[in-house]
């Protein structure tokens, strides 16, 4: 088979690079193993993952759909003290903030939408699995193979592949792209599930997203997904975890009950709606995750951490400029570079250097954070939670927080060591057997 | 007034409401002691601002600039106008 972008995984970053392609007049073949709708984590939009749902017109089918509202977060510090509310903005024309909402999405049925929509207009979807890359005589990527359900296997022959394997990192395990390095917040644990009958605030906070801090790298989430159900999570360092010696369904439920008193009081009694869960060493980055013939997208990656609800958004919005990058390259924008998707790789990185930079912020400064949210740079910090951080940065915000993580972005070459595992300085590139498939 | 005064003055008078009856000792640790949160410190920045003309720098936004009613005196006569 031959297509223009071979697309590997059927998620919100995959989906979402066909539709920009296919307005385009660019055809591509999504592979995806599993049959959806299936379980996913990370349900949360920030206001400009919002923005990009409406770019794509499915407006009309959020609503229909009937996923929750989110119109801002609210942060309970340690025993419920100082919280703190920040309401979802967009920015005007005017440049100005305005009220803005987005969505909360239960992502079995969010990512159905998306991967249905687009078959509708035009994408071919391969129940499949790619487990391995076509090469050009020039080394180029020039295609995935994949092996179908039947066993046989199929070559699927493209001009760009585009891995949004999430965080199986298609490209990276293959050693297609550069090394894999540990991020800062990979020795922490996630684990979580769904909660019935939890208590929610009235009013337009109804369906808000609500996170309860407890102390340094000890949180959770709170998300409603629904009227009845709400995504619970709680993010601990792997040696807290291991401390206590439960099974992750106890320890979620204990949790819950002694972290924060306000989510107790949300959750006084624990009914799971689904299993348990667990994400371990979540933090990760790949360097050089574009190539003569590929990009890599969202988590395929890089990956920080859950808090702020980033990921389904830098996914989404990653796979709209890889859209764009794919087309320039196309027509024929710096193709004898020897890698043609520099520019895309570079503003991607800086884009998401930004999220890196809040919250390695939030967690090391709490004092200035506090200050930057409620005194000193109001309107740049929401900018920053609503992921406008690819335009105007760094915003003397983020360089105020950089000057203050003694960090800078400009030293920190595709070549060097990454900043994320710089910060924790024995941490070592993560070795490819031991996240091979 | 002296710088000290004044500030002990706001911490005790505005910030903790007149709950606390003893003094503060010049080199009482304000934030690991427990007497101060963050947002307590939020306001002792904006109060310095306001009453000393000091600027304080978004990278001088840390609590060990603040620890005590000494060292807020120190920064005060080093940063003042």
């Amino acid at each position: 088979m031959k297509t223009h972008v071979a697309i590997v995984g059927g998620g919100p970053g995959g989906a979402t690079a066909a539709m920009f392609l296919k307005k385009k007049g660019i055809d591509a073949v999504i592979i995806e193993k599993e049959q959806f709708p299936r379980f996913h984590v990370g349900e949360s939009m920030t206001g400009e993952c919002g923005a990009v749902v409406r770019k794509l017109e499915l407006e009309d089918k959020m609503k229909m759909l009937n996923f929750p509202v989110k119109r801002g977060l609210t942060v309970y510090g340690t025993g419920g003290k100082n919280s703190w509310f920040v309401p979802v903005m967009r920015r005007g024309s005017d440049g100005e903030l305005h009220p803005q909402f987005t969505w909360q999405v239960r992502r079995s049925e969010f990512d159905k939408m998306l991967l249905d929509e687009a078959v509708a207009r035009g994408t071919t979807l391969l129940p499949g699995q790619a487990f391995d890359v076509l090469r050009k005589e020039d080394g180029a990527i020039g295609g995935v193979k994949v092996r179908m359900a039947d066993g046989s296997v199929e070559d699927i022959e493209s001009e760009v592949v585009l891995d949004c394997s999430g965080q199986a990192t298609f490209l990276a395990n293959l050693g297609v792209t550069g090394p894999k390095f540990r991020g800062n917040y990979d020795r922490q644990i996630a684990i979580y599930s769904q909660v019935k009958g939890a208590i929610r605030d009235e009013g337009d906070k109804k369906d808000d997203t609500l996170i309860f801090y407890k102390s340094k790298y000890h949180w959770s989430w709170f998300i409603p997904l629904d009227d009845e159900v709400v995504s619970v999570g709680v993010v601990i360092p792997s040696a807290y975890f291991q401390e206590k010696n439960e099974s992750k369904r106890d320890f979620l439920i204990r949790e819950l009950q002694e972290l924060n008193p306000e989510i107790t009081k949300r959750i006084p009694e624990v009914n799971l709606a689904e299993e348990v869960r667990s994400v371990v060493n979540y933090s990760f980055q790949v360097r050089q995750f574009t190539g003569p013939g590929f990009i890599c997208v969202g988590d395929a990656h890089r990956f920080i951490d859950p808090i702020f609800s980033f990921g389904l958004y830098v996914a989404m919005k990653e796979a709209e400029f890889a859209a764009d990058a794919i087309a320039q390259y196309l027509d024929g924008v710096d193709r004898d570079l020897p890698n043609p998707f520099i520019r895309h790789q570079t503003f991607c990185e800086d884009g998401i250097d930004v999220v890196e930079d809040f919250v390695d912020f939030f967690w090391e400064h709490p004092l200035a954070f506090a200050s930057f949210m409620h005194v000193r740079h109001f309107g740049e910090m929401i900018d920053s939670l609503a992921g406008r951080i690819y335009d105007g940065q760094p915003s003397p915000a983020v360089s105020s927080m950089r000057k203050l993580l003694k960090r800078d972005r400009k030293k920190d070459h595709q070549d060097a060591l990454p900043v994320g595992s710089r910060f924790h300085p024995e941490r070592a590139e993560i070795g490819r057997e031991a996240y091979g498939n | 007034m002296n710088i000290e005064s004044k500030i002990e003055k706001f911490i005790l008078d505005d910030l903790l409401s007149g709950s606390r009856k003893t003094p503060i000792g010049a080199d009482e640790s304000l934030v690991s002691g427990g007497i101060l949160d963050s947002l307590a410190l939020l306001r002792i920045i904006a109060f310095l601002e306001e009453e000393f003309g000091v600027t304080v720098n978004d990278d001088e936004v840390i609590p060990e600039n603040f620890e005590t009613i000494n060292v807020i005196k120190t920064y005060i006569e080093t940063h003042g106008k």
